[in-house]
């Protein structure tokens, strides 16, 4: 076996990994802030890659201009997406609503807005596979090992992002307010935040973190608007291998099942996948937690 | 009236809890409010907070109605609540609860001066700000949630069971904090079951029963085995 093609599967793993984790770091900040498991969360990382290929590849625009105009487009699209059905769903909810109720109230909604979602991306960008010239064309060679700039950028930026994120919910007071809501939303209410507010905005830095990842991926695969149900059950599954309530599990499960993919995929090509299912079930049955989770008695 | 509380209604889908409470209360008193379990004690602490909506009746905070306020509204006009059962953010740490207590002030170096303040009330907690909430022992979690809810500056403080499951030296520390408080100026209303410490401290006594308020009287009236008997015994 050829050194430098292990390496090239190892970083290649790495940036589908970082692409789940930014995946599930929404997932996750959405069920903790407002208790919905959004299985729409997929059709905003579809949004986030047509946003950005209309933007960079058909406006033209500035690279940096493109990318903040996708963020603006996810924001406000989570926004109506939150205020429209979101919102009445979280109302239902009360205090003592087990989280199994609560997914099972968001899965109806969102998996019915998924659909809807889905097709206004058919009904706007068609079902032909759209490509975006790269923007990090460049390839970096050391000691016959290739190592494409664009996967190490989005490996990067992940990282970049995590950071980011850490100091938004440790160092900002309306990220602080997010983890207060999240523990305790009574409490929170009666410490004066506006737990409305904060659902709105968690749920749109969710959204955001799922629109960026769709834009990361968008020069690396082509765009199809099926890319959205594809990846939103695999996001499920790292978010539930590294336990629903760890960031640090995400981190974990998505870097594990990147690596599984990329060469597993190489090796065994598409039957890797049902492997990884088998093997994410095994592990779920002796750890059902996931990773930081509690391991059964 | 400094707080009015006119015919309140409060159900919880079909359980009428409140049956048409009316209460009024004055600036600087403490006031305890009794009841049995269930008698719906935390219910109207909840409805004054704006938690719950009433079905009928009204609430007046210095003449102005908060009954149809959001939450965090009624914070903004100065009512605290520290609720019943250590609802702390337990894996933030002391300081973080703090901040989120302060959450609506922006006049950071008057927090920062309030929050020295309170830490002269808590000694204990000044030594553990950055100790993750979560971590703190029992007596130290009822402790951070009064000097939580005091962060807002409020002029009206809801009290609800402070003194739960705290053994006797710390009862009378919590007495002497409660003492305190309302001495810098805050109103009080304090529900306890420890009617030795609630009597101790009450310039007005309240009296839920059935839904409504069926007693008012001053601590003093009656005596705590009176009170006993009437609240637990419905004599
Ligand atoms: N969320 C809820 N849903 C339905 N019923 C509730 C809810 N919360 C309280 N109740 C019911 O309302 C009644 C009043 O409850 P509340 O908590 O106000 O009593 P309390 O006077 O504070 O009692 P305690 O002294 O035990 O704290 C009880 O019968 C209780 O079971
Ligand atoms: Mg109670």
């Amino acid at each position: 076996m050829d050194g430098t093609l292990l390496f090239q599967l190892f970083v290649n793993g790495l940036s589908i990994g970082a692409i789940y984790i930014l995946l599930v770091f929404g997932l996750q900040l959405i069920i903790r802030t407002t208790g919905i498991v959004n299985f729409a969360h997929g059709e905003m990382y579809v949004f986030g890659a047509y946003t950005f290929w209309f933007t960079y590849s058909v406006l033209d625009l500035h690279l940096g201009f493109a990318v903040i105009l996708t963020v603006i487009v996810m924001a406000i699209i989570s926004g109506v997406v939150y205020r429209a059905v979101f919102h009445y769903v979280q109302a239902r909810f009360k205090a003592d609503t087990p989280l199994s109720d609560k997914a099972l109230m968001s899965a109806m909604a969102s998996i019915g807005l998924m659909m809807v979602l889905s097709r206004i991306i058919v009904l706007y960008f068609g079902t032909d596979q759209k490509g975006i010239p790269s923007f990090l064309p460049q390839v970096f060679v050391f000691s016959g090992i290739r190592l494409p700039a664009e996967r190490l950028s989005i490996i990067l930026i992940a990282v970049l992002i995590a950071g980011i994120l850490s100091f938004f919910f440790f160092g900002t007071k309306l990220g602080k307010a997010m983890r207060a809501v999240s523990t305790d939303s009574l409490a929170s209410k009666l410490m004066g935040i506006n737990s409305d507010r904060i659902f709105i905005a968690s749920f749109a830095l969710g959204s955001i973190l799922a629109g960026v990842a769709g834009l990361l991926i968008a020069p690396v695969f082509a765009l199809d608007p099926a890319m959205g149900t594809e990846i939103i059950f695999m996001a499920m599954l790292v978010m539930v291998f590294g336990g629903i309530n760890s960031y640090k599990g995400a981190v974990y499960a998505g870097i594990t099942v990147g690596l599984a993919e990329s060469f597993g995929y190489y090796f065994i090509g598409i039957i890797s996948h049902v492997l990884l299912f088998v093997m994410v079930m095994v592990f779920l049955i002796f750890r059902p937690g996931g990773f930081f989770g509690e391991a059964l008695e | 009236m400094f707080l009015s509380i006119k015919n309140l209604h409060v159900n919880y889908e079909s359980l009428e809890v409140l049956k048409g409470v009316s209460l009024d209360i004055e600036k600087g008193d403490i006031n305890v409010l009794l009841g049995a379990n269930g008698s719906g004690k935390s219910t109207m602490f909840k409805a004054i907070s704006g938690i719950l909506r009433p079905a009928k009746g009204e609430i007046f905070f210095q003449d102005t109605k908060i009954n149809k306020l959001q939450a965090h509204a009624i914070v903004k006009k100065g009512i605290a609540q520290a609720p019943e059962g250590k609802r702390l953010f337990i894996d933030m740490t002391v300081e973080e609860n703090l901040e989120m207590g302060a959450y609506l002030r922006t006049d950071k170096r008057e927090i920062e001066a309030d929050r020295e303040d309170i830490m002269d009330r808590f000694p204990v907690l000044r030594k553990k700000l950055k100790v993750i909430s979560g971590n703190l022992s029992g007596g130290e979690q009822q402790m951070l949630v009064i000097a939580r809810s005091l962060m807002s500056k409020p002029q009206l403080l809801l009290l609800d069971e402070p003194a739960q499951g705290l053994s006797p030296v710390l009862v009378d520390e919590v007495a002497d904090i409660i003492t305190g408080i309302n001495q810098s100026g805050i109103t009080i209303i304090l529900i306890e079951h420890n009617l030795r410490l609630g009597l101790g401290l009450a310039h007005w006594v309240f009296v839920l029963e059935s839904g409504v308020i069926a007693t008012k009287a001053k601590g003093t009236d009656m005596s705590e085995v009176e009170y006993a008997k009437k609240i637990y015994l419905g004599g």
